[in-house]
C-alpha cells in the first residue's frame, strides 16, 4: 500500500476576528499520494487558502495532525517548520509575488540560495528550469518586464527549482486570462506526469478538474472527495 | 547572511533614495553634532597641552612655586649643584595683545603673543626650535636689548620681517620689542605649538614683565632608573617649602581639569541630539517594515526563517548606519570648523586664555563616533525588525488586530515608562557631586516619560474621538478616526517630536532662568557709575592694572564724587591657586542681603574690615566643600596665613570660585598696591556718556582702558553669557529639525497603511483638497499634542538640569524661571513644524490613483 506524501489527521482551525472566534474547519481527514495531482475547490471564505498555509507551515493548526513525507509538521516549532517549507515545498500565489527588485534568475537563485546550493549548480540549475519553460531570454528581466502568464510560469519554476516534494498553488490562474490559464495547468499537469511530483492547486476554475487526479471541496468546515481520476467519477459515471 | 537575501535589502534602499535618505538624516545629523563638539573639546585641550608639551620640550620635570614664580637664586644653586643634569630657567607670560600699527605701507597685524624668556645657552638639550648654531642670531638676543625670535610663517602673516620693530602691551604699557631671528620647529607639532610666540633672552623678559630677579620655572632633564629617582629626591629635599619639583606631565593637567564639566554638559547636550536621531531611525525603519510587508510575506512563505528576517533588517540598519556616520563624521568636522572658535571663545571667556589656530583630529573620536552612531542606529532598528518578523504571509495580521496588540501592550509600557522615570528620578535626586550621574539621572527620567507619551497619545486621541461627536466637519472626523486607528504609529512620532521639543523647552528654560538669575545679580552688584579697566583685562585675564598716573587724573575728573578700587590677582592657597578680589567698597555697596547666599552683611560689616574674614563665591563654596566657620591658608608676602569664612555670595563671574577680602585686610598681609578697576561714582545729575567721553580724552595717551557704563557693562556682561549657550542653542534645534523629519517619515508610513481608506474616501466623494485637508489636520493634531505634551518633560528637564546638572557642573544656584515665551515658542515650533512636514505626504496621497489605492496587495 501507497504510504501517503500528505496525511492530515482530524486537522481544525480557528481564527480570532477582532475579539470573536470562528472555526474554519474542523477534523479534516486527508491522504494525498505522491506524484498526484489534487485540485481543491470551494466557495470564498471556506479555509482554501489555509488550509494550504497548514500544509506548508506557514500557521499552525488549532488542533489535529499534518503530516508531511513522514515528517509531523504540527510536532515542529515555527522556526522549524520554516525550514521544512525551506526545502520540501515550493509555493505559487495568485499574484505571482515575484521579489520585484530581483530580476528572473535572482527570483531563482533566491530559493537555492536559501537551500545551500552551491553558486555554480544553481546558476546551471536556474539556466536548465528557465529554458524548460520558454523563458531562458527572459533571465536578465524584472518581474514588471514580463506578461501575467510569463511572471506565472517564472512563479513556477521558482517553486520547483530547489526540487521540493509538495508543490502547492492558490488560484495561480485567477490573474490570468484563458489561454494564459490553460497553458499554466498544463506546466502543472506535466509536472506530475514528468516529474512525479505532488502537487496541491486552489482554484475555482471547474473546466480545470479533468487535469487532476483527485478534486476535493471545501465547504461549511468539511472536506468531500467528489472527483478521482482513476477512470471512474465518484459523483457520476 | 544569504547573498540573495542581502541583494534584495540593497535593492530596496538603493530604489527608494528618499526613504534611505531620511532615515540617514537623522543619524548624519546627530553624529555630526557629536563629532563637532568633541573635536572642539579635543582641538582646545590639545592645544592647551601641545603648547605647553612644546614648551617643555624634553623636560622630564619641572621647579615652579606656589605663587606661580620663583626666586632665579634657585636656578643658580641647581646649576652649580647638578651640573651634569640638564637644568633650564624659562620666564612666561600670559597672553600678549600686540598693537595693530597702520602707519606704514604694510601695516603690522595685531595679534596675541605668548612671551617666553629662556637662556639660549641651557636650551638646546630641551628644544630644539632655537637655531643655536647661528651664534649672530643668539648672540643679538642675548646682547642686544628688547630683542625676539618668533615663527617665521606668523611674522609673515603679522607683516614683520626681520629687525621690524613690535609694539607690544604689556601690563597696560606699551613696550617696542625688536625681531631678530626664527623660530625653527623640527615637526608639524611644534610648528602648531609654537606659532604664537615670542621667545627672548631671560633677562630681557624680566625687563618686560617687571619681573627682575624672578622665573616662572625651571626646566630639568632627568635621566630614568633608580639614578634618577635620587636625583628627585635630593632636589625636592633642597627646595624651599612654597617650591616644587613636578614631573612635566602634571602642568597642563590642573588646568583642563576647569574645563571639565564644560565640555562635559555640552558633550551631554550632543548625546541628546543622537537620541533623538535614534527615534528618527525608529520611524524610517518602521515605515520600511510597512512598505515591505508584503515582501516579506513572500519572503516567509518560501522560506526565510523570522530569524533571517530579523537580521536583514538589522544588517541594512547596520549599514544605514556605517554610511550615515560616515557622512555623518565628515559634516561634522565642517562643522567643527564653525564651533571651535565658539568653544574657544567660550573657554578664553570663562576659564582661561586659549589660542586654537587649527582644529586638531582625533581619529579615537571618530572610532567613538563611529560605535555610537552605528551603535544607536541598530539599536533603534530592533523593535521594526521584531515587527517584521511577526508578518505572516498566509493571511497578514490586520491593521485591527496589530492596534489591539499594540493596545495591549500599553499598561506594560505604561509601567516600564513609569519604572525608568523612577529610577532616572532617583539617580538624578541622589546626593552625589557626579556630573555624569546626573546626566544618566536625566536621560533615564527623558526616555522614561517619552513612553509615557506613548500612553498619553493613546488617552489623547481616544479623548480627541470622543469629542469628534461634537460638531465636527466630516473631513475633521475623517482624520480623527484615521489618526485614532493607527495609535501604534503615531504615537512614536509623537514621542519623538515631543522628546525634541522638550529638549527646547528644558534647554531655553535654563537659559532663560540662568539669563535672569546673572541680570538680577548684575543689577544687584553694579551700582550705578563708571567702570574703568585696562583694555586688556577680561574675567581669565587680570594681571594688568591701572597705572598710578590713570588713577591720579580719573580721582581728579568733574564729577566723579568718589572712586573704589578693585585688585584681582591669583594666589596660593592649600586648596590650590585661587582668584583673589580686593574690595575697596563702602557700607552701602556691602549691604546687599540680596548678594549673600549666607552670612548677614549688616552683621559681618565691620568683622570684614577689621579682622582675617573672607567672603567665598558660591562655586568656590562648592568646589573646595566649604561653608561659614571653615578657615582655610593663603599665601600671603609674610607666608601662609588662616582665614575664616564668614559670608557665601552668589557670584556668576567665575565657575572656580572667588576669594573676597577687604582692602584693609588685604593691605595688612599683602605688600601691594596696584589697582586692578575702578569705580568711579558719579553724582545723580552728571551726565555719564559725557564722563567717559571726557574719561577717555583725558587718558587716552597714558593707557588704553575700557571704560564703561554699569548699563554697558551689564550688557557686554550678559553678551558673554549669551555667547556661552550659541551652541546648546543651535542643537536645539537640530534636534527639533531631526525630529520632524521623523514626522515626515511616520506620516508616510500612515498614509501607506491608510491607502484603501483614502482610496475609498475617493471613490465616495472626497476631492483631491479635502484629503489633503484630512492630512494636514491629522498633522496638525500630532503637532499639538506633542508640543502639549513636551510642555511637562521640559519643565521637567529644565528643574534637572538647573538645580542638579549645572549645580554639580559650575557649582551655582539660580531660580527657575519658566518663561510663557519659550513655553508659547515650543508649542509653535511643534505645530508649525507638523504642518509643514505634511505637506509632502498630502500632496502625495492626493494625487496617487485610486485604483493603485484600491487594489489588493
Amino acid at each position: 500500500m501507497d504510504v501517503p506524501v500528505l496525511r492530515l489527521e482530524r486537522l481544525t482551525k480557528q481564527f480570532y476576528e477582532g475579539v470573536l472566534q470562528r472555526a474554519i474547519f474542523s477534523d479534516i481527514n486527508l491522504d494525498i499520494l505522491s506524484g498526484q495531482f489534487s485540485i481543491l475547490t470551494g466557495p470564498s471564505g471556506s479555509g482554501k487558502s489555509t488550509l494550504l498555509n497548514l500544509i506548508s507551515g506557514i500557521e499552525p493548526p488549532t488542533s489535529g495532525k499534518i503530516i508531511v513525507d513522514g515528517i509531523e509538521l504540527t510536532a515542529l516549532s515555527e522556526k522549524r517548520r520554516t525550514l521544512f517549507r525551506r526545502h520540501q515545498v515550493g509555493m505559487v500565489f495568485q499574484s505571482f509575488n515575484l521579489i520585484p527588485t530581483l530580476s528572473v534568475s535572482e527570483n531563482l537563485m533566491l530559493p537555492l540560495d536559501l537551500t545551500g546550493v552551491s553558486r555554480k549548480e544553481a546558476k546551471l540549475r536556474v539556466i536548465e528550469t528557465l529554458d524548460r519553460v520558454g523563458l531562458a531570454d527572459r533571465s536578465n528581466s524584472f518581474p514588471e518586464q514580463l506578461s501575467g502568464g510569463e511572471q506565472q510560469r517564472v512563479a513556477i519554476t521558482r517553486a520547483l527549482v530547489h526540487d521540493p516534494t509538495l508543490v502547492l498553488a492558490d488560484e495561480p490562474t485567477g490573474n490570468l486570462d484563458s489561454d494564459n490559464a490553460h497553458q499554466i495547468m498544463g506546466i502543472f499537469k506535466n509536472l506530475v506526469k514528468d516529474e512525479g511530483k505532488t502537487l496541491i492547486v486552489v482554484t475555482h476554475r471547474s473546466d480545470m478538474e479533468p487535469l487532476a487526479d483527485r478534486v476535493f471541496h471545501l465547504e461549511d468546515g468539511n472536506i468531500t472527495e467528489t472527483f478521482v481520476n482513476m477512470g471512474v467519477n465518484v459523483e457520476g459515471t | 547572511m544569504k547573498r540573495t537575501l542581502l541583494l534584495v535589502s540593497f535593492r530596496y534602499l538603493l530604489g527608494h533614495p528618499l526613504h534611505t535618505c531620511l532615515s540617514m538624516i537623522g543619524i548624519c545629523l546627530g553624529v555630526a553634532v557629536v563629532v563637532a563638539i568633541d573635536l572642539s573639546n579635543y582641538s582646545a585641550k590639545a592645544a592647551f597641552a601641545l603648547s605647553t608639551d612644546a614648551i617643555a620640550g624634553k623636560a622630564t620635570h619641572f621647579i615652579s612655586g606656589d605663587a606661580g614664580e620663583l626666586s632665579e637664586e634657585i636656578y643658580r644653586k641647581l646649576r652649580f649643584d647638578f651640573s651634569a643634569l640638564g637644568i633650564a630657567p624659562i620666564i612666561e607670560s600670559g597672553p600678549i595683545e600686540s598693537v595693530q600699527e597702520s602707519s606704514t605701507d604694510n601695516p603690522i597685524v595685531s595679534r596675541r603673543w605668548t612671551l617666553v624668556g629662556v637662556d639660549p645657552l641651557a636650551e638646546q638639550p630641551f628644544r630644539s626650535y632655537l637655531d643655536s648654531k647661528d651664534l649672530n642670531v643668539i648672540g643679538r638676543l642675548m646682547y642686544e636689548a628688547n630683542t625676539v625670535l618668533m615663527a617665521r610663517q606668523s611674522a609673515y602673516k603679522s607683516n614683520l620681517n626681520l629687525d621690524d620693530k613690535l609694539t607690544l602691551n604689556i601690563g597696560g604699557e606699551n613696550k617696542s620689542v625688536k625681531v631678530v631671528g626664527w623660530i625653527t620647529p623640527d615637526n608639524s607639532v611644534s610648528k602648531v605649538a609654537t606659532a604664537d610666540l615670542i621667545i627672548s633672552d631671560i633677562s630681557t623678559a624680566q625687563e618686560l614683565l617687571r619681573s627682575k630677579g624672578l622665573i616662572s620655572r625651571i626646566d630639568l632633564i632627568i635621566p630614568k632608573g633608580k639614578s634618577g629617582t635620587q636625583i628627585v629626591d635630593i632636589i625636592s629635599n633642597s627646595l624651599p617649602d612654597n617650591v616644587n619639583l613636578l614631573p612635566s606631565s602634571s602642568r597642563s593637567e590642573s588646568v583642563t581639569q576647569l574645563t571639565n564639566a564644560f565640555e562635559l554638559n555640552l558633550t551631554a547636550l550632543s548625546l541628546l541630539t543622537l537620541l533623538v536621531g535614534s527615534f528618527l531611525i525608529y520611524n524610517t525603519v518602521t515605515f520600511s517594515v510597512v512598505r515591505r510587508r508584503n515582501l516579506i510575506g513572500i519572503l516567509r512563505a518560501i522560506g526565510v526563517t523570522r530569524s533571517e528576517i530579523f537580521m536583514g533588517i538589522v544588517v541594512e540598519a547596520f549599514i544605514l548606519g556605517l554610511v550615515s556616520t560616515a557622512i555623518g563624521i565628515g559634516l561634522g568636522i565642517v562643522l567643527a570648523h564653525q564651533v571651535i572658535d565658539i568653544v574657544t571663545q567660550n573657554i578664553n571667556d570663562h576659564f582661561f586664555q586659549l589660542v586654537v589656530e587649527e582644529l586638531i583630529i582625533s581619529y579615537f573620536g571618530f572610532f567613538k563616533a563611529a560605535i555610537l552612531g552605528v551603535g544607536i542606529t541598530v539599536v533603534a532598528s530592533i523593535v521594526p525588525a521584531y515587527e517584521a518578523t511577526v508578518v505572516s504571509p498566509g493571511s497578514a495580521i490586520s491593521r485591527l488586530s496589530f492596534e489591539i496588540g499594540f493596545s495591549r501592550l500599553l499598561p506594560k509600557l505604561t509601567l516600564l515608562g513609569l519604572a525608568i522615570s523612577g529610577v532616572g528620578c532617583g539617580v538624578l535626586l541622589f546626593p552625589s557631586k557626579n556630573i555624569i550621574l546626573g546626566f544618566v539621572g536625566l536621560f533615564g527620567l527623558v526616555i522614561g516619560l517619552a513612553l509615557i507619551v506613548l500612553v498619553s497619545t493613546n488617552a489623547g486621541l481616544s479623548l480627541t474621538r470622543r469629542m469628534s461627536s461634537l460638531r465636527f466637519s466630516i473631513t475633521s472626523l475623517f482624520a480623527i478616526k484615521l489618526l485614532a486607528g493607527s495609535v501604534s504609529r503615531i504615537s512614536l512620532a509623537i514621542a519623538a517630536l515631543s522628546m525634541a521639543v522638550s529638549l527646547t523647552v528644558g534647554i531655553g528654560v535654563m537659559v532663560q532662568s540662568f539669563r535672569l538669575t546673572v541680570d538680577h545679580w548684575l543689577e544687584t552688584s553694579l551700582g550705578r557709575g563708571i567702570y574703568v579697566s585696562p583694555d586688556s583685562m577680561s574675567l581669565t585675564r587680570f594681571d594688568s592694572i591701572i597705572s598710578p598716573e590713570v588713577l591720579v587724573r580719573l580721582k581728579n575728573i568733574e564729577g566723579v564724587t568718589k572712586t573704589t578700587a578693585v585688585r584681582h590677582l591669583m594666589v596660593d592657597t592649600v586648596l590650590g591657586p585661587s582668584h583673589l578680589v580686593v574690595a575697596d567698597t563702602d557700607f552701602e555697596s556691602f549691604n546687599r542681603p540680596a548678594k549673600f547666599k549666607k552670612g548677614n552683611p549688616r552683621e559681618l560689616w565691620e568683622e570684614f574690615n577689621n579682622s582675617d574674614i573672607v567672603l567665598i563665591s558660591e562655586p568656590f563654596a562648592y568646589h573646595k566643600q566649604l561653608t561659614i566657620g571653615d578657615s582655610f591658608a593663603m599665601l600671603t608676602d609674610y607666608g601662609y596665613k588662616e582665614f575664616r569664612v564668614a559670608g557665601i555670595q552668589y557670584d556668576y563671574s567665575s565657575s572656580s570660585g572667588i576669594i573676597t577680602v577687604s582692602k584693609q585686610t588685604y593691605g595688612e598681609y599683602w605688600q601691594d598696591k596696584k589697582v586692578s578697576s575702578v569705580r568711579l561714582h558719579v553724582s545723580p545729575s552728571q551726565g555719564i556718556d559725557s564722563l567717559i567721553e571726557e574719561i577717555y580724552e583725558s587718558t587716552q595717551n597714558i593707557q588704553p582702558l575700557q571704560i564703561r557704563s554699569n548699563d554697558v557693562l551689564r550688557k557686554s556682561a550678559l553678551e558673554v553669557f549669551d555667547r556661552s549657550f550659541t551652541i546648546t542653542s543651535v542643537m536645539r534645534y537640530i534636534a527639533v529639525l531631526v525630529a520632524l523629519i521623523g514626522v515626515v517619515g511616520a506620516l508616510m508610513a500612515l498614509q501607506l497603511e491608510r491607502a484603501r481608506e483614502y482610496g475609498i474616501a475617493g471613490v465616495i466623494g472626497f476631492i483631491p483638497l479635502q484629503i489633503r485637508k484630512v492630512v494636514m489636520l491629522q498633522t496638525s493634531l500630532i503637532g499639538l499634542l506633542a508640543g502639549l505634551f513636551s510642555l511637562p518633560i521640559g519643565i521637567i528637564l529644565a528643574y534637572g538640569l538647573v538645580h542638579v546638572v549645572n549645580e554639580r557642573s559650575f557649582g551655582w544656584s539660580m531660580e527657575l524661571y519658566i518663561s510663557y515665551k519659550v513655553l508659547f515658542e515650543a508649542i509653535l515650533i511643534s505645530l508649525v513644524g507638523s504642518i509643514l512636514a505634511g505637506v509632502y505626504p498630502a500632496i502625495k496621497i492626493s494625487r496617487s490613483s485610486l485604483s493603485s489605492q484600491l487594489s489588493e496587495e
